[in-house]
């Protein structure tokens, strides 16, 4: 339970701080000391100044290297704590302050050799020869030997000194401890003038500012680590540490100032020794006393407000727990609405963390919309007034929902009276809606029943029967109208026939809340009387009680006393419904027994008898309530389930239990059903209750389901196209053998797998896209897909998708080799496209050749004709008085042949320039043409009888001129082949069918024999001598070229002498 | 008018030469006739080059020009002569064997003043080739000549 950090974290105090500083910064104090005087002691040995030397005249001098080794300490010492303050890691000054450490170890080692050995190293006198202090044993400027010892010592402190390791902290400390031994014995020879104990050696004595210099700069070593090894114990933070502390100096300084009065004392002749040591002993005592007491006193005040603090914290921590867990919620915000704090509860209540809300959301984002505008209406009377009361908001959980809270919250004003921030606490209302909506609920239920109840039903006062509300049923029972009701009493209406009745329906009252099923007479408005069924109870609305008639109107017996039950029992369960609303609980369960839809019975867990059953029960298994009373739970099962049974009750026993198990009715019908059942304590026995739900049918349709199903199956699984059915979450949940063969893999490998595990990688596919939007959209869907084997390989398939109610079905199928085929076929489509251009190129070429051909015989196969002819004529004209009448025939055959040959030749002409002009299609009305083609012939016509049959003709697409060259081929043809008849018929007519015109000329002549209708339309083909019909056959080939050009046909039908019908067709074009 | 102007006839074959001019023989026309036997030599008479380099100067009444010959055909002489001004008045008649409707078209584009196919019957032809004849040289009134 964390709150606000400043009141959990204790604070530092001032002392404390002012401490650490001090330690901070005496180890460079001490160095800087150090330094300094050995600098002034040097300087004095250069100007051979005794006061600077020695300080106390008289005393021994510092020497020359004791000086030396003091700056090099003092330095290592000073070049460390700059190390230290500046950067991690080591430096140069590290390194410096390193070697001036092992400088003076070695030293003082040299110095130390020189005494134990007897050596002269010379070391002494480098600088300075000190002639004063010559001695025959010692050479001069030698240091003392325990200053030699000292340096050895402070050298290893300061050459271990670094980073405060615990080891080398220890090791440190005590070489330093130990210095500080050695220099307090000379301390203290030097204080009580007893010369031993700082002159060892009688030529080596320890100056006194050399041993306050050692204490000075050891004090600064120890100084540098406080809280590590022997110095933690003197600076740690308990009680041992501050008595220490407190105690030291005292323990210190009180033996010494003492022993050196008594001293002193006993010097000067002031007293005795035995005088001297015995006050030295009492003043020793009763000033330790004295210190000891006010130690204890000042620790014991400290103590004291240690356990203060710690009571506070604790109680703060109460208070804290308190708020965090408190049942309602508690914020405060600032000025702008922003979350200062909260407490637990309210951030359960909107799902979020401390450190999500706090000095991040503001208010509004914590209300809901509907919230933020009720705070926002509230919010400027509150900034004003300085407070809110109870007002309703909504606010807004991390997930989005919502719950309604009851809010207060009082303003905190600054100096200068400005709103700073509020204090809020909330209740959480979504209970209490629930609870309010549940009464609403009931009260609406309860209109509901009231008004459209079947049965006369009406709420009056408890006393006197004043109606305050009445429903339809009544008043059309009683003949009244609503106003006429309301208001009035029982009694002024002369609802009760008799005034007793109503007396005794009062007393009823008086003894039971509830009167049911009380038979009594009433009277309507026009004086009716009916027998009633009246049942009455009392109800609280508003916290005014009134009471609910319920009228049943016995009067007509024509009802069946069935349906009166059922009635009467409707009327029992709405006063039972009252009756539960006012809170009797078993009642309730009663009602739920009673009335619930499923059969329901108890029974007795030892005999099995039934203990009570419901009415479901009762019409659902046919047994009256008598015989089920009767009889044990064995009774309503088939017998071969008994045993079974009988070994589960035990089991029944305890707690709850759901199986599906199968009953018996009366009538021996067996039942599948699903039991619910609870052990509980009936009328002081063990009992179990035991619901039933029916299931046969739901059993039943489920195997219909399961049939139909198989059946489905089996005709899926024997498709030959690939079905499939993919869930909501892509997985087979069906697949026949095809789409395990498409698939190259197993059904039951597919089956119960989703489609990124059978194929990884399958999500980026088109297909896979469709099948979403198929899952997504619910639409039907077609495509075609490539679908790529992990193989490398790939098929190509058809898939149909069809949204269903488990996800997607898809019909699949192979179409490979299918697309390969149309490939083939377009291939060879093409290639025909290529050939029939090659072939028309051919073509073209080939008509040049001919046109030229044509042209060359226009002009030159003419020429010789007419050469013929002209020099025939002249020939025959020179000589023609010799000639005989055959000589004569021969030159007419000659001319005639010659005339033929140029017929022939101009025919030929005309029908290659048939199949070479160019078509220019329009609108063709073939009646024009044909009046056209008539005038024109009229000299042929002219002084025959024909009878010219001539229907309606349609208006045709086509080449006009070319079409008039058909018509006229086909009358003139007509004409000359009935010329020989003496009425000759001539048809023209047309027919129409979806797709062509149907053109015929039918003539009564000379007919053809339907054995050569194939060389009918070739080239120069007569089926007639030339003698009996002119011509040179040349006509019906036009006619075919013509109307094949057209796209139509041409066939003739006829007999010889039978007349002949020609026929041609023009298709139907749209331009028409 | 002191000099009768001459008919020019442009024919390669000998046999059509022989029956024009006989055709025109019989009817007594008085022109001097010329007969050429391809189109070079059509041109080299009107231009005075080759043989008829010293011609006497005049232009035909008018010029009988058969399509189908040699070296030059009759419609390019009718070309040139036609984009030719000097020579573009000079009645120019087209007379062959062809009745392709594209000479047709092409000779009267070129600018031929008429266009006779030969008949296959002599009389016919005869009486084509007179009537030709008789109005060219005679009828018809020729372009001045400077």
């Amino acid at each position: 339970m964390t709150h606000d950090n400043s009141t959990t974290n204790r604070k530092t105090t001032p002392t404390n701080q002012k401490d650490k500083k001090l330690f901070r910064n005496y180890p460079f104090i001490s160095a800087i000391i150090s330094i300094l005087i050995g600098s002034i002691v040097m300087t004095g040995w250069f100007l051979n100044n005794n006061y600077l030397k020695s300080i106390l005249p008289g005393y021994a001098s510092m020497k020359v290297n004791t000086a030396l080794l003091f700056i090099i300490a003092g330095l290592s010492l000073l070049f460390y704590c700059l190390d230290k303050r500046d950067v991690k890691g080591k430096t140069v000054l590290f390194y410096c302050s390193q070697a001036s450490a092992y400088i003076v170890i070695i030293v003082s080692v040299m110095e130390i050799s020189q005494y134990l050995f007897g050596w002269n190293l010379h070391i002494d006198q480098i600088f300075i020869n000190d002639i004063q202090t010559y001695h025959t044993l010692v050479p001069s400027g030698r240091m003392a030997l325990i200053t030699a010892l000292n340096f050895f010592l402070m050298g290893i402190s300061l050459a271990v000194l670094w980073d405060g390791g615990t080891f080398r902290s220890i090791l440190s400390q005590s070489a330093v401890i130990l210095l500080m031994l050695f220099s307090s014995i000379a301390l203290a020879g030097f204080i009580y003038n007893a010369q031993a104990m700082y002159n060892f050696l009688p030529y080596s004595a320890i100056a006194l500012h050399t041993t306050l210099l050692f204490i000075i700069l050891s004090l600064g070593i120890l100084s540098v680590y406080p809280d590590r090894a022997f110095m933690k114990i003197i600076t740690g933070k308990y009680f041992g540490s501050m008595m220490m502390r407190k105690l030291l100096p005292y323990i210190i300084a009180i033996p010494i100032i003492l022993g050196w009065l008594n001293l002193k004392g006993q010097q000067t002749g002031m007293f005795s020794m035995e005088f001297g040591q015995s006050l030295m002993v009492i003043l020793f005592i009763v000033i330790s006393i004295i210190v000891l007491w006010l130690n204890a006193h000042s620790l014991n005040k400290i103590e004291r407000e240690r356990q203060v603090e710690k009571k506070l914290l604790k109680r703060a921590e109460e208070e804290v727990d308190l708020y965090n867990n408190a049942p309602c919620g508690y914020h405060s915000l600032d000025a702008n609405g922003l979350v200062l704090q909260i407490n637990n509860t309210e951030l359960q209540w909107l799902g979020y963390a401390r450190e999500e809300v706090v000095n991040k959301k503001t208010i509004k984002e914590l209300l809901s919309p509907k919230g933020n505008i009720i705070f926002a209406k509230n919010f400027n009377e509150f900034k004003h007034n300085g407070y809110l009361k109870d007002i309703e908001l909504e606010m807004i959980r991390k997930d989005g929902t919502t719950f309604p809270i009851l809010l207060n919250a009082s303003a905190v004003f600054d100096t200068d009276g400005n709103y700073a921030k509020s204090r809020s606490t909330l209740f959480d209302l979504t209970e209490q809606k629930r609870f309010q909506q549940s009464i609403l609920e009931a009260n609406e239920r309860f209109s509901k029943v009231f008004f459209a109840s079947p049965v006369a039903m009406a709420v009056t006062s408890l006393t006197g029967f004043i109606f305050s509300d009445v429903n339809e049923i009544f008043l059309n029972l009683f003949e009244y109208k609503k106003n006429e009701v309301l208001g009035q009493t029982a009694k002024r209406l002369k609802l009760f026939n008799n005034s007793d009745e109503l007396l005794k329906l009062k007393s009823h009252q008086l003894d039971n809340s509830i009167l049911r099923n009380y038979e009594i007479q009433m009277q309507t408005k026009s004086g009716k009387i009916l027998d009633t069924i009246f049942s009455s109870a009392i109800v609280e609305i508003d916290g005014v009680f009134y009471q609910i008639l319920m009228i049943y109107d016995n009067t007509d017996h024509k009802k069946s006393e069935e349906e009166l039950d059922k009635y009467r029992h409707h009327l029992e369960q709405l006063v039972e419904e009252r009756t539960k609303e006012l809170g009797h609980q078993a009642k309730q369960y009663k009602v739920l027994f009673d009335g619930n839809p499923l059969p329901t019975w108890i029974y007795d867990s030892e005999s099995l008898k039934f203990l009570a059953v419901n009415e479901t029960a009762i019409d659902h298994y046919q047994y009256s309530k008598e015989e089920f009373l009767n009889m044990d739970i064995t009774e309503v099962r088939p017998r071969e389930d008994v045993q079974k049974i009988l070994e589960v009750v035990p089991e029944l026993k305890k707690g709850k239990h759901i199986g599906i198990s199968r009953h018996k009715k009366k009538d021996g019908t067996i039942i599948d059903v699903e039991i619910n059942s609870y052990a509980l304590e009936f009328e002081g026995k063990q009992a179990v209750l035991i619901m039933i739900n029916d299931i046969t049918e739901r059993k039943h349709a489920e195997d219909a389901i399961r049939d139909a199903e198989r059946r489905f199956r089996t005709t899926l699984d024997s498709l030959l196209e690939g079905c499939q059915i993919i869930d909501f979450n892509f997985r087979y949940l069906y697949c026949n053998n095809v789409v395990a063969e498409q698939g190259h893999s197993k059904v039951e490998e597919l089956i119960g797998r989703t489609m990124m595990e059978k194929y990884p990688g399958i999500e980026s596919t088109n297909l896979f896209s469709e099948i979403k939007r198929c899952l997504e959209e619910r639409k039907p869907n077609q495509l075609e897909n490539e679908f790529l084997y992990p193989d490398g390989t790939s098929e190509l398939f058809y898939l149909s998708l069809e949204p269903v109610p488990e996800g997607v079905f898809i019909l699949s199928k192979d179409i490979t080799k299918e697309k390969q085929m149309n490939e083939e076929l377009k291939n060879y489509r093409e290639h025909l496209e290529d050939l029939v251009k090659e072939r028309t190129a051919q073509l073209e070429v080939a008509n040049k050749e001919l046109e030229a051909f044509s042209y060359s015989v226009s002009h030159d196969l003419r020429a010789p004709l007419r050469h013929i002819t002209g020099f025939i004529q002249i020939l025959q004209k020179e000589i023609e008085a010799d000639l005989s009448e055959n000589n004569k025939r021969y030159f007419g055959y000659i001319t005639s042949s010659a005339d033929k040959m140029g017929v022939l030749i101009d025919d030929l002409l005309s029908f290659s320039r048939m199949g070479r002009v160019g078509m220019e299609k329009r609108k063709v009305n073939l009646e024009f043409i044909i009046t056209d083609v008539l005038n024109e012939l009229s000299i042929e016509t002219k002084g025959r009888v024909i009878d010219w049959k001539i229907s309606s003709l349609p208006i045709i697409h086509g080449d006009p001129s070319m079409l008039k060259q058909v018509i006229l081929n086909l009358i003139s043809n007509a004409l000359k082949f009935t010329k020989n008849k003496d009425n000759a018929v001539i048809e023209l007519g047309a027919s129409i069918t979806d797709k062509e015109h149907v053109f015929y000329v039918k003539d009564n002549g000379a007919g053809f024999d339907m054995k050569y209708v194939d060389k009918l339309f070739g080239v120069f083909q007569r089926l007639h001598n030339s003698n009996e019909f002119e011509g040179t056959g040349i006509g019906l080939a036009n006619i075919k070229r013509i109307i094949t050009r057209h796209g139509g046909r041409v066939w003739a039908e006829g007999a010889v002498d039978e007349g002949a019908t020609f026929y041609f067709t023009i298709p139907i074009t749209k331009e028409i | 008018m002191d000099t009768l102007k001459k008919i020019l006839i442009a024919e390669d074959d000998e046999k059509d030469i022989e029956l024009t001019l006989t055709a025109l023989k019989g009817f007594n026309i008085a022109n001097e006739i010329v007969i050429t036997h391809d189109g070079q030599e059509v041109l080299d008479y009107l231009y005075y080059r080759g043989e008829y380099e010293n011609r006497k100067r005049g232009n035909p009444a008018v010029i009988l020009l058969d399509i189908k010959m040699p070296k030059i055909n009759g419609l390019e002489v009718l070309k040139q002569i036609k984009s030719d001004e000097y020579l573009c008045r000079i009645p120019a008649v087209i007379l062959t064997s062809s009745k392709e409707e594209r000479d047709l078209i092409e000779g009267y584009n070129l600018g031929a003043n008429a266009y006779v196919v030969k008949p296959m019957d002599f009389s016919e032809f005869v009486s084509a080739v007179r009537g030709l004849g008789m109005f060219w040289a005679v009828i018809n009134e020729p372009p001045p000549e400077n």
